[in-house]
């Protein structure tokens, strides 16, 4: 009972960022990549060794300066802040050295390799050194290595979050489709390493629903609509009805976050600019690129008023050196490659207008028309400027087309079809604010397995979860 | 990674991101909630949408009650603001940071600070991300006095000299606080619902125990006992009345040297309170541990397994129609028959 007033824990681990955060509040307090960074072994222990000793030496004045009274502090320095800031990348970190993390003092000890490890930006900045392979355990938006999920898991829980599993419900997120045995797997883990109070798994679809109420666009709060997800790694059409997932409709493209950013980086490398990093790569992709109306006028705007090419300074930490890169036709090329897919790859080539289309298609036809009038955005990678607008306009006109076609073909008039794509202000982080809404609720509790139900059944307990129906 | 921080980092995380929205010129509104161990929880609220330079800090703690109980709940709020009275010597009237009076206090929250976001600086942050420790060092502090008074005494004091500061953290788990006239002895209470939890912690205080005495490097570090039933200096005050639950007794005697000077003993402090965090975290991460061998078990039978299957695409080479004839025609041991 002691955890009644205890707030519920929400986590999205995505492909790319884990969000991370306390129900009730409206945004994650971590965002960080979905990476962990895991000793070597002993193969390189040379080279390990002086890493080590580098990071004890910078270490001690760092944690002296976190646990010590503020009569010895000697201030967190800037370094600290952009550390601790929320993540926009999954790949790509200031470029700080190795030396602001704070020992582990474990690398010189044998058999604790299972404890050598970060996660998040910390993994980043310790793969750079020699001694920590990089990966990231969620491929697709599926757990591939629960190895490292499980101690990714075990991080964030004690050492982001601070809290005591025993003493909070989980709210966690699935992709579309997942195997129930991965279900099980993340219960055995939550139940059983971790002892959580009790935990609730949602899909992502159904989350992002939840968090489109927010927008003044949507009138009912209900859960059909059609969900547009696109993060690091893939990008899902998901229709859903009444809270449950159309799973034979589902249609997924391979072009998301990460495919952008390395489409940029190629035009930056043609041109040959003075950093082609990702890193650039993605900070441009996030802070200049746009969707427009249609690429033919929009190329012939740039030709007219260069002024449009932006220019990106790259300044290095000690801001001592700089460097200018130019920004050309990527502004509005990079996202471009949703609505023609042919510009940057060659085996995939539906345009995402044209699948959400396909995939509304595929479902029942008593559905069709709440799934075309819902359609909601989720999501980093829909943040482009006006990615909705395009996509709400080019549906339409398929749809119209269609209408007019059927008509002709009928001779009956049809009533129509009203075709509506909602962006609204929570999209980027739309699962994770979607889980926070829920999980505040009063009923939550109740929706959720606890420790008890799972000693008693077992794991397959968690292959159901009861809807919520809140209104 | 091993290493858990003594302060709170999200505290710290989101005051500097609202200092530094601040100092930006686009000040934040915030609503938020943050979390910390031992049903603690922070919340940070801007209660005026026009003064955004104010912000509440809240924070509400299970142990509240009995720190309060340790002396009474006004020394204890002094005590608190103490802690931060060094950052409010602004010649201006208006504080810093300054303990709102109780009736103001954010509903639900034991305590609750007014910030001048504009203000701060990284010392205050990180002192402020202290502020569970900060609070829970109060019976410490108090501790420390009684200890120089009966070390002062010139004979032994008799034993009802003696007091003990109880804080109870959580649900039947407490920590003692014995000051005497040569050490302070400090008693951990805490408990395993877990059946698994029960026997790592089992294991891992007696690692613990015997640590000392093995390893000649830390023989400065205060004394662990451990036991399953109370020790003799709270045999009369544990107020754990109830009998099913198996509490765990871990001791630490701390001597002058842990608490000489005001860095080692906030030093000290906050490693103590640190304990069963890590404690705590250690199991989990045992268990894990555990767990990931035993996928590379099953894993390797699995494979074991796969080899010892027949293959089917021998079968297959004949066309799909005769495949399923085919499949009846086997050797006694299930080897295909070659025409
Ligand atoms: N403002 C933005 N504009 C374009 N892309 C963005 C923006 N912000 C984040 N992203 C991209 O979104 C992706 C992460 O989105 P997210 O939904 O968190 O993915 P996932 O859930 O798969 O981890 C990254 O590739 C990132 O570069
Ligand atoms: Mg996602």
């Amino acid at each position: 009972m002691s955890y009644l007033n205890n707030p519920a824990i929400v986590m999205d681990n995505g492909t790319g960022l884990t969000k991370l955060g306390f129900a009730g509040n409206d945004s994650p307090s971590w965002i960080f990549p979905t990476a962990i960074a895991t000793s070597q072994g002993s193969q390189s222990t040379s080279s390990s060794k002086k890493l080590d000793t580098s990071m004890n030496m910078s270490n001690t004045n760092y944690s002296s300066s976190t646990t010590a009274t503020g009569a010895t502090s000697t201030g967190t320095g800037t370094n600290k802040n952009s550390y601790y800031a929320k993540s926009t990348s999954a790949t790509a970190f200031d470029n700080l050295s190795s030396n602001v993390l704070l020992s582990n003092n474990l690398a010189g000890k044998r058999g604790t390799e299972d404890l050598d490890f970060y996660i998040g930006n910390e993994a980043l900045i310790a793969s750079q050194g020699p001694s920590y392979s990089l990966s990231y355990p969620i491929k697709h938006g599926q757990i591939e290595n629960w190895d490292h999920m499980e101690r990714f898991w075990e991080n964030s829980i004690f050492k982001y979050l601070r809290v005591e599993p025993e003493d909070h419900y989980f709210l966690l997120t699935e992709p579309p489709l997942n195997p129930p045995e991965n279900r099980e797997q993340v219960a055995e883990i939550f139940f059983e390493s971790f002892n959580c109070a009790g935990l609730y798994i949602a899909v992502q679809a159904v989350l992002a629903l939840a968090a489109s109420w927010t927008s003044s666009k949507v009138i009912d709060r209900s859960l059909t609509g059609t969900v547009i997800d696109s993060g690091d790694g893939v990008t899902h059409v998901i229709p859903v009805a009444e809270g449950y997932v159309i799973g034979s409709a589902i249609k997924n493209i391979p072009i998301a976050g990460r495919d952008i950013t390395l489409f940029i980086q190629s035009l930056l490398r043609e041109r040959g600019e003075q950093d082609t990093s990702l890193k650039t790569a993605e900070r441009i992709k996030q802070e200049y690129c746009y969707v427009c109306p249609d690429i033919v006028k929009e190329f012939n705007k740039f030709d007219r008023n260069p002024e449009k090419f932006a220019q990106f300074v790259v300044e290095n930490k000690e801001r001592t050196s700089k460097k200018i890169i130019d920004i050309g036709y990527e502004r509005f090329l990079a996202p471009e490659i949703f609505f023609n897919p042919e510009i940057a790859s060659s085996d995939f080539l539906t345009p995402l207008p044209t699948l959400v289309d396909q995939t509304i298609q595929a479902c029942p036809i008593d559905v069709r028309k709440g799934l075309y009038n819902n359609i909601v955005l989720s999501g980093g990678s829909t943040m482009f400027k006006d990615f909705g607008r395009r996509l709400q306009r080019d549906l339409k006109s398929i749809v119209n087309n269609r209408i007019a076609q059927n008509e002709r073909l009928t001779g009956t008039k049809s009533t129509g079809v009203d075709v509506s794509v909602i962006s609204h202000r929570k999209q980027r982080n739309a699962v994770w604010f979607g889980g926070s809404l829920l999980a505040q609720t009063a009923e939550f509790r109740g929706y959720c397995h606890t420790k008890q139900d799972y000693e008693e059944y077992g794991p397959e307990i968690v292959r159901n979860f009861s809807l919520f129906n809140m209104v | 990674m091993l290493h858990l921080p003594t302060n709170n980092t999200l505290l710290e995380a989101t005051l500097i991101e609202l200092n530094e929205a601040w100092l930006n010129n686009a000040p934040l509104v915030v609503d938020r909630i943050v979390s910390d161990f031992d049903h603690t929880t922070l919340h940070l609220l801007t209660p005026d949408n026009e003064n955004r330079q104010w912000v509440y800090l809240s924070i509400v703690l299970m142990t509240w009650s009995s720190l309060c109980k340790c002396s009474n709940e006004e020394f204890l709020l002094r005590y608190i603001q103490s802690k931060f009275d060094k950052y409010n010597n602004d010649s201006d009237n208006s504080n810093i940071i300054e303990i709102l009076p109780k009736n103001q206090t954010v509903q639900g929250y034991n305590l609750t600070l007014r910030l001048d976001i504009s203000k701060l600086n990284n010392q205050s942050i990180t002192d402020l991300s202290l502020l569970k420790t900060h609070i829970m060092s109060y019976p410490f502090q108090l501790s420390f006095q009684k200890f120089n008074q009966l070390s002062a005494m010139e004979v032994a004091p008799s034993n009802d000299a003696v007091s003990t500061y109880r804080m109870q953290y959580r649900e039947d788990e407490n920590i003692y606080i014995q000051p005497s006239n040569d050490r302070i002895t400090v008693i951990f209470e805490t408990i395993f619902n877990d059946e698994t939890d029960k026997i790592f912690s089992k294991v891992f205080l007696q690692e613990f125990v015997d640590s000392r005495k093995r390893n000649r490097s830390i023989q400065s570090a205060p004394q662990v006992l451990f036991s399953n039933t109370p020790p003799r200096e709270i045999i009369n005050i544990t107020t754990n009345q109830n009998k099913d639950v198996d509490s765990k007794f871990i001791t630490f005697v701390l001597f002058p040297r842990h608490f000489s000077n005001d860095e080692i003993q906030f030093k000290t402090i906050c490693k103590l309170l640190q304990f069963r965090h890590y404690f705590h975290y250690h199991i989990k991460c045992s268990k894990a541990f555990m767990h990931s061998r035993m996928r590379f078990r099953v894993n390797n039978f699995i494979k074991v397994l796969n080899r010892a299957k027949f293959d089917s695409n021998d079968d297959e080479e004949n066309g799909t129609s005769s495949g399923q004839l085919d499949d009846k025609r086997r050797t006694i041991t299930g080897r295909k028959l070659v025409y």
